[in-house]
């Protein structure tokens, strides 16, 4: 009964290792955009962001003096805590302009804190 | 096929031997037969090969391991938004709704079958997938100290967890990190000590699992009890030269209730003459056997119990301040929540029902110990604490429920669409009729909870008038708490 | 042991009477309360209600069937959304900008308005009570639950007395 042992661990090594392995190949084969994003009272450094059309963007957010937010509508939304980097993946399928804004409460320019997502054909 | 005798016939002699200790003609809320079973793999032979199979266990976790093995890398690499993130979704409104809705309600504890958590340490404990390997296995083997051998500690480990369901259920890193920790706990546990024990023992799921599946409409049992006693060589307890003795550590020849068994099905495999079968029956039955019972379960009942109205009150309630405590906007908040949280189901639940049982016994004279009355009373808060939650499930997944197709589609939160749903929106469907569906449940889980606790107190004072009297506080304290839950709910 | 018997299925018989009672009394009450308007003068109502992460203020709000409800709901901080149970009204709410939904409470019942744009963590905790009376489905139930418990108590002590 050696061989269904065998078959097995192929089918675990194929499912366990290989699934998560493949989901990642599936993302890492796109073109990649890093961008470092830093947030502060009350701005974000920069404010606008110029992505190809099918590119992928990868966000450093980093919170420099307060608890921020990061937050594009029906795309994402995070909270970044100083000395807490976080990293939020955007896949520009579609051109536009997609606004984001500080989702946290960060004082009294709060509202006014706002940037945005260019996506170009 | 070995000898099947007429079941009926078996089961009255069970009775008779006392092993269950349920009246024979009980009958739940006057007309469901409390010995009413059918016998799926008597019905379908199919069922059985399949159960015996080897492969059959194996390949249920592999499919269930896979999908986690994904969700878990999104849960550390995926968006941090948890509606968006696989592993929250998954775990926290799939896997709890099909748990508390399907699984453990209608299917026992299924779950347990198919649980990716402890499928690493087993096969390594066994230096097996699939075939039972000869020899020793890859574990000290120990046995887990008999002062642990019960459900305290896992209450305890439930309890701790409980204190961070509000971060736990939002926060997909602190999800990702607990079923990581579970995993290598089952593997360490697994390497020092025998069998299932981290299952049986120590895993925070299976005390309510186990709790509640006494509710459930199925259960293995052994078929005809004389195949069994004329059988010296119990194979499914110490094991055969193709199968395991039972994982989880119970004897299939006079297992009488859910809580402990863990559907892995060894004992179909074990046994040469066939003599295990699945089969249907009414719910609640298990909550009538008089064997086993103990403190333990009843404080699990508590804990369950209390915390149903604690997270209705927080997840489901209008009060911000509760909600800022549970996500601990604030030390002293959240250290107020915790504190009257583990308070409340710890102390409080078990003191006010132990407050009516003990006036029950007062108003009917009985001389059985309070102790005994009290732990076998504590079983009737299972049916309404198990609908309780079901109740609230039906407020997770009715209105969240198009989260699921979304992050099948795009699981790491990171904008795929793999199979076209990624743009499902948002959309509660139901809303209207899910009150009346919550209280259809309570209100089911209250008449059953008097019943089980009108055929308990019988049952221990063996005695109609003293059994009324007995009841009638219990009723109350019974009513009070699906009133509690229907101001919660719907109120 | 006959006697026994027979008396064991006379206390289960009026449990059973009891629930199914109750059933019929909650489907009557589901029933008709949906379908009957309230006999009284329709009145506006007018609340304020803020949107913070993650709460509504305030967090109950109580009408009567019938009355038109007029919300001005504005977010204190985040992108929020308005969903309300049972009506379907869904209003997205942008920090700061002054919404305002009405309608008419016809539906009576207790019912969840919810957050319904992601804000954060707790975002599918955001949740309020909109309470417009008479809320059948609770008065039902507790009736069940009284129904279910008298009817249980009065069958003991039935049998208490008999015996």
């Amino acid at each position: 009964m050696r061989w269904q042992e065998i078959v097995a661990g192929i089918l675990v090594a194929a499912c366990l290792i290989g699934l998560p392995a493949a989901a990642l190949a599936y993302q890492n084969h796109r073109e990649t955009r890093v961008v470092t994003l830093e947030m502060m009272q009350w701005e974000y450094r920069p404010a606008e962001i110029r992505v190809k059309k099918g590119e992928q963007l990868r966000l450093q957010l980093i919170a420099k003096d307060v608890v921020h937010g990061f937050q594009v509508d029906g795309i994402a939304n995070v909270e970044v805590r100083p000395g807490k980097p976080e990293e939020v993946i955007i896949w520009a399928q579609d051109a536009g302009v997609y606004r984001f804004r500080c989702s946290m409460f960060c004082g009294l320019g709060h509202a006014a804190m706002v940037g945005q997502i260019v996506v170009e054909e | 096929m070995s000898a099947v005798q007429k079941p009926r016939q078996d089961r009255a002699e069970r009775a008779v031997r006392g092993m269950t200790g349920i009246p024979e003609g009980s009958k739940f809320l006057g007309f469901i037969p409390v010995d009413w079973r059918y016998d799926l793999t008597e019905r379908f032979p199919g069922l059985r090969r399949v159960l015996r199979s080897r492969w059959t266990s194996f390949l249920l976790q592999l499919i269930t391991a896979s999908v986690f093995a994904v969700a878990l890398v999104a849960g550390f690499i995926g968006t941090p938004v948890g509606n968006a993130n696989l592993l929250v979704v998954l775990v926290w409104i799939f896997w709890w709704s099909a748990l508390m809705l399907i699984m453990v309600p209608f299917f026992s504890r299924i779950w347990c079958a198919l649980c990716p958590l402890p499928s690493a340490g087993e096969w390594l404990q066994r230096r097996a997938f699939v075939k039972k390997r000869q020899g020793k296995g890859l574990t000290l083997g120990k046995r887990w100290p008999a002062a642990l051998r019960n459900m305290w500690p896992v209450n305890l480990i439930f309890l701790g967890m409980a204190l961070f369901s509000g971060i736990l259920t939002t926060r997909t890193t602190v999800t990702a990190w607990l079923l990581l920790g579970m995993v290598l706990g089952a593997i360490v546990i697994s390497l020092i000590f025998e069998r299932r024990t981290f299952c049986r023992y120590l895993c925070p799921v299976g005390g309510f699992l186990g709790l509640y599946s006494n509710m459930a409409t199925m259960e293995i049992r052994h078929n005809v009890y004389s195949v069994c006693r004329d059988h010296k060589h119990k194979e499914c307890v110490v094991g055969t030269n193709e199968a395991y003795a039972c994982p989880w550590m119970e004897a299939p020849t006079t297992m009488a209730r859910n809580t402990y068994c863990g559907f892995c099905f060894e004992c179909f495999r074990t046994c040469s003459k066939d003599n295990m079968s699945v089969r249907l029956r009414p719910p609640g039955t298990d909550l009538l056997v008089n064997k086993n019972r103990g403190l333990d379960e009843a404080w699990k009942a508590f804990i369950m119990l209390g915390a149903a109205a604690i997270y209705a009150a927080v997840m489901m309630g209008p009060w911000g301040t509760l909600k800022d405590w549970a996500n601990m906007t604030s030390v002293g908040g959240y250290l107020v929540y915790a504190s009257s949280l583990a308070l409340t189901v710890m102390v409080v639940v078990p003191a006010v029902w132990g407050a009516f049982v003990w006036l029950g016994r007062k108003l009917s004279g009985a001389d059985v110990p309070f102790v005994r009355l009290f732990t076998n009373l504590s079983y009737s808060l299972v049916p309404i604490g198990m609908l309780a939650w079901i109740a609230f499930s039906f407020a997770i997944i009715l209105p969240n429920w198009a989260y699921i197709p979304r992050v099948i589609s795009d699981p790491f939160g990171w904008g795929w669409d793999l199979f076209g749903t990624a743009g499902v929106e948002w959309n509660p469907v139901g809303m209207r009729v899910m009150p009346i569906l919550q209280v259809a449940a309570l209100l089911f889980g209250l008449a059953f909870s008097i019943d089980v606790a009108w055929k308990i107190a019988r049952q221990t004072l063996g005695d109609d008038r003293k059994a009324s009297l007995a009841t009638i506080p219990p009723v109350i304290f019974l009513a009070g708490v699906t009133g509690l839950f229907t101001w919660l709910l719907v109120g | 042991m006959e006697m026994r018997q027979n008396k064991r299925r006379y206390g289960t018989a009026l449990l059973a009477v009891g629930a199914l009672l109750a059933l019929g009394v909650y489907a009557a009450l589901a029933l008709t309360g949906v379908a009957s308007a309230s006999g009284r003068e329709p009145n506006v109502v007018e609340v304020n209600v803020a949107a913070r992460q993650w709460a509504w203020e305030p967090g109950v709000i109580e009408v009567n069937q019938g009355d038109l409800v007029r919300l001005n709901l504005m977010s204190l901080d985040v992108v929020h959304g308005f969903y309300l149970d049972g009506y379907g009204i869904d209003e997205a709410l942008v920090a700061g900008q002054p919404v305002t939904i009405e309608f008419v409470a016809d539906k009576p019942g207790r019912w969840m308005f919810r957050c319904s744009e992601v804000c954060g963590p707790f975002h599918p905790y955001m949740i309020g009570w909109l309470r417009v009376s008479p809320n059948w489905y609770a008065r039902s139930s507790l009736i069940g639950v009284a129904l279910l418990a008298a009817g249980t108590i009065g069958g003991f002590l039935l049998k208490v007395v008999k015996s």
